[in-house]
């Protein structure tokens, strides 16, 4: 039985190229075999063993894995069989699609894996342990498992009896040692290799710095460092308040354009409505216009054709008048006047003639008998003064008969005169009256249109359109009055809130921080305490029973409190070792505590300290991260709002400025459309009073008219019956006259005949008493008769005349005034129908001015319309804006616009042509900021200048935003954090680096011991290998030495978490050195191109060897000591040195009862004498070599085991033991 | 007189014929020289060199008091090619205003769409390939101090492009009177 645990044998059943092997490597051994024999795979076997770990195993990636070539069959296993105190277990590795292991608790039997020269499966095996009794483990299923259960730091117990040694935290270095020196044979022995050994086996690869992260941490500071930088330039704050004010003009300005749009599109509509409109009233007035001046010109045809018919009459009349007075003069001419006197005494002449004829006849007849010739001559006479009589009384008989004629001719006349003109008045009279009466109506429609005047309201559309507008303005004025004092007082509730929250994180930071910077403090202070107990404890009390009382702790560490332990002036002197008594008292102290702590319990407990103080340092990094991010977030939340309040209150406040521009106008436009309306009003009643004033004259000149005519008729009537009167007088005056005259004739006649009487009664008388005769009588007669005759004749002669003047008198001179009468009739016919048609002339001549002005003004609407419609057809439909504009423009609903569609027009181009102006502006504004960051800057200020408008806005309003919720804040607290972070990660990495050193130091002086150790006396061979340390010439690692440092001497310098804050000078000026500090170390890593800081990199190994007369001097590598073999044998010492030292410092001191194997390949070089030297020195510090050679030599001899290797007939690799036997036991 | 440490550095750019853009990677010298007094400062420092530091917007150049006649030729040629490249430049979608980031590719994209920018390049250029054509005149203009390369692909518009702009706006083309309308 083994009094010592070592790896005792190792098999191989199906590996590789070997069906079965079975190796004893319980010491030295050596494996001998030609290349490609299988002594690496056997050597790589062991060291999967130690290791456990298929990857740093020096396959390379060409070839295959280790499970692939190793395990190549389910029935394919190695067994390491251990040796132990208590006798043998085995460790079975197999593969079931990765690799397991089993603890099996007996040496290894071979029936138990092979049956009938075949190998069972894993299942089969574990049937035959179970058959046969034997316990054996669970599957083990990781190699970290397997692996602390092989070093002894499994903490299940029952693993506790498969452990090869009893290793500590670090026992992983034993492993990496043996791997490292496997692997790292054959090839020079560098100070790295060696400074990797040392910092593998006092550390984790966790305390390296990995250089990669570090830089991207730092690039990613520097950048977003640089970003804020960047944002805080002046330059850039006042582009970005150019920005701001480009976007608000041009949001303006946008907002203007689809105002205007609106404004157009309801113009358009409105024009071409009135358009419509008004053509067709223009085209009803023309239409008008046309009917009355139809009605008139048929009228004037009329009142033509009617002056003409009674012209035609006056000019019949004038014709017979200028006849009559033709005819009057001819026959005044031929004497007619006494031509008329001589006609009216015809009767008398003819009497005259029958008389004289009949006087005569009597007188010649004969004077027989006188009496009878006197009697006949009375009788005669008698006869002839009754003829006389008759004609006498016929002629009064005439004269009455003519006189009643003539009488009741002129009452006839008078009568017919006065009916004539009663019935002209009445006929007169009527028509004034209807005109009278039409002027009535008149006069009532104008009094009703003067009404409908007063109460018409003019423009009444565009008047309540105005109201319309003028009451929304003044609805919005008051909502939105109420609204500003809303959003004013929210905004200063926000202000309180965002104040408070300010306060509030203040305090709270500052309570915390002095609550964090108490515990850290603390926390120092108790590492302080520690370090202080650990800088003395080798020179006190402690460090005594540390070196010279093995299991102290369970003793006097009962009993003797800490001071007593760190006391360094107690000299402690060992009198007797073993007696377990105080003061020579025996004491059970199998349940008192132990009042002290080793080493590696300080060093964990200042660890935790450490851990604790990084913790807190992270802490308060997250806790003010947290709370800036949290405050920034709430302040970003209320500066959202207020910005948006603000922006609220901008627009509203641009609204109600706009409102007031649009009020003032509206108002304007109201009064206008009101003044406009009341000239209107103004206008109409001026027509309608001068129309009802022109009524009411020509009513009353139709009443006095009227009246006059009244007068007129009264005073014809009367002048015609006056006239009448005298005419009447008159004839009767003529009649009394000629009655008077033939009065007289009659009276003459009668005094004629008495006389004649007389005279007949004398000449009877006379002849009675004479009886002759008297010729001169006769004669006489006969005289007169001629006389008689010839007057007879005369009148005969002008009897035709005289009747034709007769007739004329009759037909034409007697009706001379009847004639004058009928012309002035008509004549006055003529002046009443003029003046009838001058007052239609008149009312046409008003109704057409009117007419035409009302078209005339309705042109002039209808031009503008016309215009402004055609201006937008020629110069603004065919622009691109208007495209633009045409989702506005096209649904607007109509409404009068005061501008007008070409003033919209121009204003629309105008406000285009600015827009792009200021567009230029804003973009270039947008391009300048954006351009002095970088093009992937972390506050996303980046623009893609293709995207067009669109993306320029976009980022005005993120920028906007970015001001107003003040998002730098957030980015420069998260800068504040990743500098914190960075600083504190930095320098905790280096503390927990630099405090290896210690620990390098320690190591290297141990190694150095152990060289010393090394007796080569009998060959003197190697005078001496010496090791020193030396500070690390790593720039990077001095960087990161001047930031830890930096960290000391600035312990509190992240109280605010802005480091761009220029208030407190003393600050910036550490927070800048910070920044450079970092800058450079970033600066530096890139140069060097490390891609991590690890403890070897604290400190630069230097090894100085004398072999002979050779003195290497202070060398960083071992490259060539001596001779080959020289050289061989010089790094196999110094591999094995390390790995004792590894041994040494990664198991517990008192258990050191193990064996490992030192696998060094090719150590055919080195002469027998001194392997022989060399395998004293291992087997001095309990390390087996395993060696391989490529041929037997003399060598082998000196080793516990030798193999060598063959193949057989198959191709399967033996392994035949050459000696079974140490020589040297 | 305290001159800034950036001195050396500041002079080794401006010496050289560049210019030192606000906006450039150079930021901080200008900063440097923008700072308080040290225009002043250094123009009287560098004025014992025969330079004289000049100020344009947003950027910083030497100039010389008296320059050969061939100098002076040879810099009216390259501002007669700087005034055909901005040509190119003002005559495509995005103008090269300060800030501006070219993209060789993006440029090269443009001109094949576009037959009068593919013109003018081809005029500029006689390279075979449209982007290398692009990037010989986008570094003729880095080469200047007027772009920046960002990256391999990445051109910048400096502030130093206003100096070319104010230069080009001096030139006054005289009237020969002879106008023919094509």
């Amino acid at each position: 039985m083994e009094n010592r645990r070592i790896l005792n044998r190792i098999i191989f059943i199906n590996i590789a190229n070997t069906d079965y092997a079975s190796i004893e490597i319980a010491g030295n051994t050596c494996f001998v075999g030609t290349n490609n024999m299988g002594k690496t795979t056997l050597q790589r076997a062991i060291l999967f063993f130690y290791s456990a770990n298929t990857r740093g195993l020096g396959i390379s990636s060409s070839q295959k894995s280790f499970e692939d070539y190793y395990f190549q069959y389910p029935n394919s296993y190695i067994i390491y069989e251990i040796a132990t105190e208590e006798g043998l277990f085995h460790v079975m590795v197999y593969r079931n699609n990765k690799l397991f292991y089993r603890f099996v608790e007996s040496a290894f039997i071979q029936e138990h894996y092979i049956d009938n020269s075949e190998a069972l499966l894993p299942k089969q095996i574990l049937t035959k342990f179970n058959e046969h009794r034997v316990n054996y483990s669970d599957q083990i299923e990781t190699f970290e498992r397997y692996r602390n259960i092989i070093y002894g730091a499994d903490p299940d117990k029952k693993y506790k009896k498969f452990a090869l040694m009893k290793g500590n935290s670090n026992y992983h270095n034993i492993p990496l040692a043996i791997t490292s020196i496997f692997l790292s044979s054959e090839a020079t022995i560098k100070a790295e290799f060696v400074k990797e050994c040392i910092a593998n086996s006092i550390s984790t690869k966790h305390t390296n710095i990995e250089l990669k992260t570090v830089e991207r941490q730092l690039r990613q500071f520097t950048e977003r460092y640089q970003d804020i930088e960047t944002f805080f330039r002046k330059e850039n704050s006042q582009r970005g308040d150019l920005i701001k004010d480009n976007f608000s003009q041009i949001r303006n300005l946008k907002n203007k354009q689809r105002a205007l749009a609106g404004e157009l599109g309801g113009a358009l509509k409105y024009a071409t409505e009135q358009k419509e409109l008004l053509g067709q009233q223009a085209a009803e007035k023309r239409e008008e216009m046309d009917i009355i001046e139809k009605e008139f010109r048929e009228k004037e045809l009329a009142q033509q054709e009617k002056n003409k018919e009674i012209n035609q009459d006056i000019g019949a009349l004038k014709s017979r008048l200028r006849e009559a007075d033709k005819k009057l003069k001819e026959y005044e001419s031929q004497g007619i006047t006494e031509l008329l006197k001589k006609a009216e005494e015809k009767p008398q002449l003819v009497l005259q003639l029958q008389a004289r004829e009949t006087e005569y006849a009597t007188l010649t007849a004969g004077f027989s008998d006188v009496e009878q010739q006197f009697k006949t001559l009375f009788d005669a006479l008698e006869n002839e003064r009754r003829e006389f009589e008759n004609v006498l009384s016929s002629q009064g008989l005439q004269l009455d008969k003519k006189f009643q004629e003539e009488k009741n001719n002129l009452k006839d006349i008078y009568r017919k005169e006065e009916a004539e003109r009663k019935e002209r008045h009445a006929a007169e009279a009527d028509r004034y009256k209807q005109q009278l009466n039409q002027k009535e109506l008149e006069k009532k429609d104008a009094d009703f249109r003067e009404k409908d005047i007063r109460k018409k309201k003019y423009f009444e559309k565009e008047i309540a359109l105005l109201k319309g507008h003028l009451e929304d303005i003044a609805r919005h004025k008051v909502e939105r009055s109420s609204a500003l004092t809303v959003k004013m007082n929210t905004i200063d509730l926000l202000k309180k809130e965002g104040d408070h929250i300010r306060e509030r994180n203040k305090l709270t930071s500052e309570q915390y921080i002095a609550k964090n910077k108490e515990e850290v403090v603390a926390l120092e202070e108790k590492i302080k305490v520690i370090n202080e107990k650990l800088s003395v404890h080798q020179s006190a009390f402690f460090g005594f029973l540390q070196d010279n009382y093995p299991d102290w702790y369970s003793t006097i560490g009962k009993v003797c409190n800490e001071e007593i332990l760190f006391n360094q002036e107690l000299n402690p002197q060992l009198l007797k070792n073993g007696l377990e008594s105080l003061y020579g008292i025996q004491l059970d102290l199998s349940n008192v505590r132990v009042y002290s702590k080793t080493l590696d319990e300080y060093d964990q407990e200042k660890s935790i300290y450490q851990e604790k103080i990084a913790e807190l340092n992270q802490a308060f990094l997250d806790f003010r991260e947290e709370q800036t991010r949290e405050e920034q977030t709430r302040l970003a939340s209320i500066g959202k709002k207020t910005a948006q309040f603000k922006n609220e209150i901008a627009q509203l406040e641009y609204e109600a400025g706009q409102d007031e521009l649009k009020e003032k106008q509206y108002t304007l436009d109201l009064h206008e459309w009101e003044s406009k309306g009341e000239a209107q009003r103004e206008k109409d009643l001026l027509e309608v009073y001068a129309v009802q004033e022109s009524i009411k004259k020509e009513s009353a000149a139709i009443k006095q008219t009227i009246s006059e005519m009244e007068a007129v008729l009264t005073k014809g009537l009367t002048s015609l019956q006056q006239d009448f009167n005298n005419r009447l007088a008159k004839a009767t005056k003529t009649m009394e006259a000629e009655a008077e005259k033939l009065k007289e004739l009659r009276e003459e006649k009668q005094n004629d005949y008495s006389e004649r009487k007389a005279s007949l009664q004398k000449e009877k008388s006379k002849v009675l008493k004479t009886k002759g005769i008297d010729d001169s009588r006769i004669k006489k007669l006969k005289a007169e008769i001629d006389d008689t005759k010839d007057a007879l004749n005369a009148l005969e002669k002008y009897s035709e005349l005289l009747n034709d003047y007769r007739k004329d008198k009759r037909e034409l001179f007697d009706k001379i005034e009847e004639f004058k009468r009928e012309r002035e009739k008509f004549e006055d016919k003529i002046r009443q129908s003029d003046k009838e048609f001058l007052n239609e002339k008149q009312a046409y001549a008003r109704k057409r001015t009117q007419l035409e002005e009302d078209g005339r003004a309705l042109n002039e609407a209808l031009k503008k319309y016309t215009d402004g419609l055609e201006h937008f057809e020629r110069h603004f439909r065919e622009r691109a804006l208007f495209d633009r504009l045409r989702h506005i423009i096209e649904p607007a609903p109509a409404e009068h616009s005061e501008a007008g569609i070409i003033g919209l027009c121009s204003q629309l181009l105008a406000n285009d042509t600015e827009y792009h102006n200021q567009f230029e502006k804003f973009r270039n504004n947008v391009t300048e900021f954006t351009g002095r960051f970088r093009p992937d800057n972390h506050l996303n200020f980046k623009i893609n200048p293709q995207a067009g408008e669109g993306e320029y806005e976009r980022f005005a309003a993120y920028l906007q935003d970015f001001y107003n919720e003040n998002k730098i804040q957030t980015s420069i607290a998260e800068v504040a954090k990743s500098h914190g972070m960075l600083i504190d990660a930095i320098s905790s990495k280096m503390k927990a680096l630099i405090e290896h050193k210690g620990r390098i130091q320690k190591m290297i002086t141990k190694m150095e011991a152990d060289f010393g150790r090394a007796s080569f006396e009998s060959s003197k061979l190697i005078e001496y290998i010496k090791l020193k340390s030396e500070d690390s010439e790593n720039k990077v690692l001095r960087k990161l030495q001047r930031i830890a440092e930096f960290r000391e001497q600035n312990p509190f310098l992240y109280g605010e978490a802005n480091l761009f804050n220029q208030a407190n000078k003393a600050k910036a000026e550490i927070d800048k050195r910070s920044v450079e500090l970092l800058n450079d170390l970033q600066k530096t890593i890139s140069e060097e191109k490390h891609e991590e800081i690890r403890v070897q990199d604290l400190f630069e190994l230097r090894f100085r060897i004398k072999e002979g007369k050779n003195d290497t001097g202070w060398i960083e590598k071992i490259d060539k000591v001596g001779s080959t073999g020289t050289d061989m044998l010089v790094k196999a010492v110094i591999y094995i040195t390390l790995l004792n030292v590894f041994i040494k410092e990664s198991t517990e001191k008192t258990a050191r009862n193990f064996y490992v194997h030192c696998i060094i390949d090719e150590v055919g070089q080195i002469s027998a004498s001194y392997l022989k030297e060399l395998i004293n020195f291992a087997e001095e510090r309990n390390i087996c070599l395993v060696n391989g050679l490529p041929n037997e030599s003399k060598l082998e001899t000196h080793y516990n085991y030798t193999y060598k290797f063959r193949k057989d007939q198959h191709g399967f690799v033996k392994v035949v033991p050459l000696l079974t036997m140490s020589i040297e036991p | 007189m305290n001159i800034p440490k950036q001195t050396p550095e500041i002079f080794s750019i401006l010496s050289k014929g560049n210019f030192i853009s606000s906006n450039g990677s150079k930021g901080k010298l200008f900063d440097v020289i923008n700072y308080e007094d040290n225009f002043l400062i250094l123009k009287e420092f560098f004025s014992h060199t025969g330079y004289y530091l000049e100020k344009g917007h947003n950027y910083y150049y030497f100039s010389q008091q008296e320059e050969t006649n061939t100098l002076m030729e040879k810099k009216l040629e390259q501002f007669a090619y700087y005034i055909d490249v901005m040509d190119f430049f003002s005559s495509m979608d995005t103008k090269p205003a300060v800030g501006t980031r070219y993209r060789v590719t993006q440029i090269a994209e443009e001109c094949y769409a576009n037959e009068r920018l593919k013109q003018k390049l081809f005029a500029l250029s006689r390279r075979e390939k449209m982007t290398d054509k692009v990037t010989e005149i986008a570094n003729d203009l880095t080469t200047g101090g007027f772009f920046e390369q960002e990256d391999e692909d990445t051109y910048k518009v400096m502030d130093a492009i206003h100096y070319l702009e104010q230069v080009i706006s001096l030139i006054t083309i005289e009237d020969d009177g002879e106008q023919t309308n094509p």
